[in-house]
């Protein structure tokens, strides 16, 4: 589904992502792990057309992604979240989902300019979908507030529901855990599960929480310094001593 | 003296909506571009000498196709130039987007300068501007009248396109959250193609309206796009509702200043209001206050 072959990327003298391969097949779910720094979202940011590789080749489907702009990718099936939840916070929650069906819509000047779905047919049938999409993620109460006015959890899970409505076929979660108590994380690894069935999704997620990774991931990747440092079970690979040492230091550091 | 101040105040509706129909297009593109497009006045310009040009080409057109046809070509030409100059320093420093902005401006006047000449120019009558007597003295004139409501019409569009279309929704996306609005599938050339679009349009009908009540010469929109800038930030640059809101006040300001106390006073006191204002409210009245994230 989604290849990764030798991708690179520099900042001045630091080469955020060395070299990274990865393969996620149709229906994995594929963790990534690291330590702060360690190139994950800059991968992310890679793949979403954010920024340009350097080096390497992205392929869905065997079709080269790198070099293509965000909304391109995003229109070709990827879709992703944030680390720092990034909604359009002075919108309604209605809006933030009608803006993901944009791409549905045709995308041309003349499409867009005179495509004044108001008075057609299809913005009732955009209407209908946006609703069901906010009854299935429990937001539709809360339709005509403003996003930024949420709850965290509810952010998250409207941004969630967001990247849905772009109908993608991979999903990118970047740390969806993060800021959760553990409640609200068994909510949200129930929720990973239940999406990846019910929209046919393959996801990639970058995780510090290791119970998520452990629960959802049949599949994970370790990074540290822009570099793959190894990849596998994630119960196998979690009981590392490279990725061990990688988290949690050298012992002689003081550690 | 009821009279008198309702006269005024009409007066002063027909300089808000001209007002209003500029300063739209200022708040629009900085609320997508975060850009103070000062070229925006001379786009005002030049709306005007395209109706002044198709008024003089086809010679009995009607006013209701003119309009629309002069809006038409000056939304082409600002979308042109957002292409030509503002596009590839879209992710440059700010200042020089805004000095791009302001060569553009000196540009355009002295195009048209070059093209049709520096004297000031009157477009022919094309509303019906029979006299009305409204009773108690009040006297206004039909074509006012046109130019107050077909401006609210205008701006009564612009609200719904924006508020009720997906383009709309989009628009309001990209001055939200850039970055996040692509990973949409929102091609954000396009939702900024049309912001340009849309204000130039505003923008014309506005400089039609001003050269029928006065007149046009290269550098009126120097003045009027001054004007129509504070009346945006007035509003709260950015706010749609800010920019007309503004710009009624702002005018109503001139107008009773040179009604009741001195034509002399009439820039000094709005922009002395101005400052006031961003005193008390430094986001303006519909602004609100843009938290930096840290």
């Amino acid at each position: 589904m989604l290849k990764i072959e030798n991708l690179t990327r520099s900042f001045g003298g630091l080469t955020a992502v060395d070299d990274l391969s990865l393969h996620l097949e149709t229906g994995d779910i594929q963790g990534i792990i690291g330590p702060n720094g360690a190139g994950k979202t800059t991968a992310f940011n890679l793949i979403t057309g954010i920024y340009r590789p350097d080096q390497g080749r992205i392929l869905l489907d065997g079709q080269d992604l790198s070099g293509l702009t965000s909304d391109v990718i995003s229109r070709r099936g990827i879709a992703r979240t944030f680390q720092n939840i990034r909604l359009f916070g002075k919108m309604t929650v209605w809006d933030n989902i009608i803006t993901a069906f944009h791409q549905r819509m045709g995308h041309g000047f003349w499409d867009a300019v005179f495509h004044l779905p108001l008075f057609k047919s299809r913005e009732r049938e955009v209407c209908k979908e946006s609703l069901a999409f906010l009854e299935r993620f429990g937001l539709a109460e809360r339709r005509n507030e403003l996003a930024e006015n949420l709850p965290y959890g509810e952010q998250r899970r409207l941004e969630i529901a967001r990247a849905l409505a772009t109908n993608p076929r991979v999903l990118l979660l970047d740390e969806p855990a993060a800021g959760m108590n553990p409640t609200e994380v068994e909510g949200l690894i129930g929720l990973i599960r239940d999406i990846h069935r019910e929209f046919d999704l393959s996801i990639l997620l970058i995780e510090h929480h290791m119970p998520v990774v452990l629960k959802l991931c049949n599949r994970v990747q370790v990074m540290d310094f822009g570099r793959t440092i190894a990849a596998g079970d994630p119960h196998e690979v979690t009981g590392d001593p490279v990725v061990i040492k990688a988290y949690l230091g050298d012992e002689e550091d003081g550690l | 003296m009821i009279a008198t101040a309702i006269q005024q105040l009409l007066n002063a509706a027909q300089l808000g909506a001209v007002y209003a129909l500029i300063a739209l297009g200022y708040t629009m593109v900085y609320g997508t571009i975060r850009l103070i497009n000062f070229a925006h006045g001379d786009i005002f310009m030049l709306g005007g000498f395209v109706g002044f040009l198709l008024v003089s080409v086809i010679p009995g057109l009607p006013v209701a196709v003119m309009i629309p046809l002069a809006m038409f070509i000056t939304a082409m030409i600002g979308v042109m130039i957002e292409r030509v100059a503002y596009r590839k320093l879209r992710n440059a420093q700010r200042m020089s987007l805004v000095i791009t902005a302001l060569g553009v401006g000196i540009f355009l006047e002295n195009l048209v300068r070059i093209l049709v000449g520096p004297q000031a120019r009157q477009i022919p009558a094309q509303l019906p501007n029979k006299v009305l007597k409204l009773g108690g003295g009040v006297v206004i004139t039909e074509d006012k009248i046109l130019v107050i409501l077909i401006s609210l019409a205008l701006m009564v569009i612009l609200w719904v396109f924006v508020n009720r279309t997906l383009i709309g929704t989009a628009m309001r996306a990209v001055a939200d959250n850039r970055d996040a609005v692509q990973l949409m599938g929102v091609n954000l050339n396009l939702i900024i193609a049309t912001t340009f679009a849309v204000g130039s349009a505003l923008a014309a009908a506005g400089g039609i309206f001003f050269g029928q009540a006065y007149s046009i010469d290269p550098y009126m929109g120097i003045d009027l796009g001054w004007k129509a800038f504070i009346a945006a930030v007035i509003g709260g640059i950015g706010s749609i509702e800010g920019a007309v809101i503004g710009s009624f006040l702002l005018a109503g300001v001139e107008v009773l200043t040179v009604a009741y106390l001195s034509s002399n006073l009439k820039n000094g006191i709005a922009f002395g209001l101005l400052i006031i204002l961003l005193l008390i409210r430094p986001n303006g009245i519909m602004g609100r206050a843009e938290l930096k994230k840290v």
